[in-house]
């Protein structure tokens, strides 16, 4: 979440699918169960997807390649016996692009997330006793499920923002994600630290289970703060993914006292503010 | 609560749709024993009725749109998220910039969004954003720092007003009742719905009056025939409800 380019690293190269208890969610990588039931957190991931392929070293940027990296990425392989597209249909099958991003989309078409997607449900199979029920009951024959809505969405992916026909609202387009990482730049990787004073102060004054989550809030707080609004806003299902669990979010975060942060929602927009005792 | 309207989409996907099942003519009507009676019908008054049923379904089509409430500011949310997540929303409201433009002549919104368009607006960087808007909407420089803010996908903003703004302007035009290269029959039942007592409803105004109409044409008994030809029961229900017994065969329900 705060390290840009580790998160990106995350998205391109596939966990070791292992867990050492039933909680453990370490073989989802950065992604939750959530997250694929729903098809949704996937705002933040092609928008990091899109900046880590898009700058070079000097922050130049090659928009074109963006634009392809992140096709290769969603890649869904066709249907064995799927008639060739006409042309106003959009395509969901990127495997030409495999010689270019070998590491996003093989030569069968599968992209990365189908992939990673595959070896999760592969894992929970073959160690059912070292996985969530919930997980066993999500993954069983998700593949097929996983394969169609997916592709439904990558067709989406592809309409223009000027479309008259749609209402913008919480809808992916390739076109949309390259403009907001044209405007985001290039990954930021730096460390943001938090005094021992303010550490001491969280733990004199939280449970435990609350630390790590609000430690993560208050980096990113630091690292994304805009100079003319004192508010930060924050993906609570990409937090989850990051921290490996949805607790934080969804109970322990509503019990945090507004004297350290004051939160608020909106059209399902979360946003917070740290308050200034609790910022170096 | 964001995911009713999902679940609303499911539950509407899971529905079977109910399929009417039309019943045939000479099951429900006396005149329509024979299978020939169709032929027997004079094809003079068959188009005059015709045409006066398609008069009267396009006059109460479109009172019906002029009444209907029109669903303006589809994309007002998508404004109102952005600027939330800009931390904008408190000194902002998207209110004003929807007043602002709807002030600007619809052509001139037109051309706005195919230059918006051809020259890939939503890719601009911030320096073009100010020389575009400057060209294009010189009256709102105090509104340029909302607009090209492009942080959390603003470059939506300009586009979702444009497009809400023109979906209200083409409402509007399709609310008029009155059009150029109405016939006469369409003014007349137009104008029995304007002027309309409070207490009638706006389907009993407009079928009395194609009743006079109607009755010109041919007699209500006959012209029920007529309607049932042209597979127009709808209205004969409406225009003719007290002729429809009289030619009605007495068929149990469980017989149909």
């Amino acid at each position: 979440m705060i390290n840009e380019k580790e998160e990106f690293l995350s998205y391109i190269n596939f966990p070791e699918y292992n867990s050492h208890s039933k909680t453990d969610y370490g073989y989802l990588g950065r992604f939750t169960l959530e997250m694929f039931e729903d098809l949704t957190g996937f705002n933040r991931v092609l928008t990091i997807l899109a900046r880590g392929y898009m700058f070079d070293e000097e922050g130049n940027a090659d928009i074109a390649r963006a634009e392809r990296a992140i096709r290769a990425w969603c890649s869904v392989p066709d249907k064995k016996n799927a008639k060739p597209l006409e042309d106003w249909q959009y395509i969901t099958d990127f495997r030409v692009l495999h010689d270019e991003f070998p590491e996003l989309v093989d030569k069968n078409g599968k992209g990365w997330l189908y992939r990673h997607i595959e070896n999760i449900a592969a894992y929970v199979k073959k160690n059912p006793d070292k996985v969530s029920q919930a997980a066993i009951k999500k993954t069983n024959d998700y593949l097929k499920d996983f394969e169609k809505a997916w592709r439904r969405k990558v067709e989406q992916f592809h309409t223009t923002i000027y479309d008259v026909n749609t209402i913008n609202g919480w809808i992916i387009r390739f076109d949309g994600i390259i403009s907001d990482a044209l405007e985001l730049g290039p990954l930021r990787e730096e460390e943001v630290e938090i005094p021992d004073l303010i550490l001491d102060k969280l733990h004199e004054r939280l449970p435990e289970n609350c630390i790590e989550g609000v430690t993560v809030l208050i980096k990113y707080y630091i690292a994304n703060r805009q100079p003319d609004t004192d508010w930060v806003v924050i993906s609570h299902i990409n937090l989850d993914g990051y921290l490996g669990y949805g607790t934080f979010t969804k109970k322990l975060l509503a019990t945090i006292p507004e004297d350290i942060l004051i939160r608020s929602t909106n059209h399902g927009v979360n946003r917070y503010k740290i308050m200034p005792d609790f910022l170096p | 609560m964001e995911k009713l309207p999902y679940y609303a989409k499911m539950l509407k996907e899971g529905i079977p749709k109910i399929k009417a099942k039309t019943i045939p003519d000479n099951k429900l009507f006396n005149f329509a024993a024979e299978d020939s009676w169709k032929e027997k019908l004079d094809t003079d008054i068959l188009d005059a009725v015709s045409t006066l049923i398609s008069e009267y379904d396009e006059v109460l089509r479109r009172i019906r749109v002029s009444r209907a409430d029109i669903q303006t500011k589809k994309r007002y949310k998508d404004i109102d998220r952005i600027l939330f997540s800009q931390g904008k929303d408190e000194d902002f409201d998207a209110d004003v910039l929807y007043a602002e433009f709807s002030k600007i002549s619809d052509e001139h919104l037109q051309k706005i969004h195919e230059a918006m368009i051809e020259q890939n607006w939503h890719r601009m960087i911030e320096e073009d954003r100010e020389v575009f808007l400057s060209e294009w909407l010189p009256e709102l420089t105090e509104y340029f720092d909302i607009l090209s803010d492009f942080t959390f996908s603003g470059y939506r903003i300009l586009n979702d007003l444009i497009l809400d703004i023109r979906e209200a302007n083409s409402a509007e035009s399709s609310r008029q009742l009155y059009r150029d290269g109405d016939t006469e029959n369409m003014v007349v039942m137009t104008d029995a719905y304007v002027n309309k007592l409070a207490s009638d409803s706006y389907r009993e105004a407009v079928a009395k009056k194609c009743r006079e109409i109607l009755e010109k044409i041919t007699k209500p008994a006959d012209a029920v025939k007529y309607a049932v030809a042209l597979g127009k029961r709808g209205f004969m229900w409406d225009v003719l409800i007290d002729y429809v017994s009289k030619n009605a065969l007495k068929v149990r329900r469980d017989d149909l």
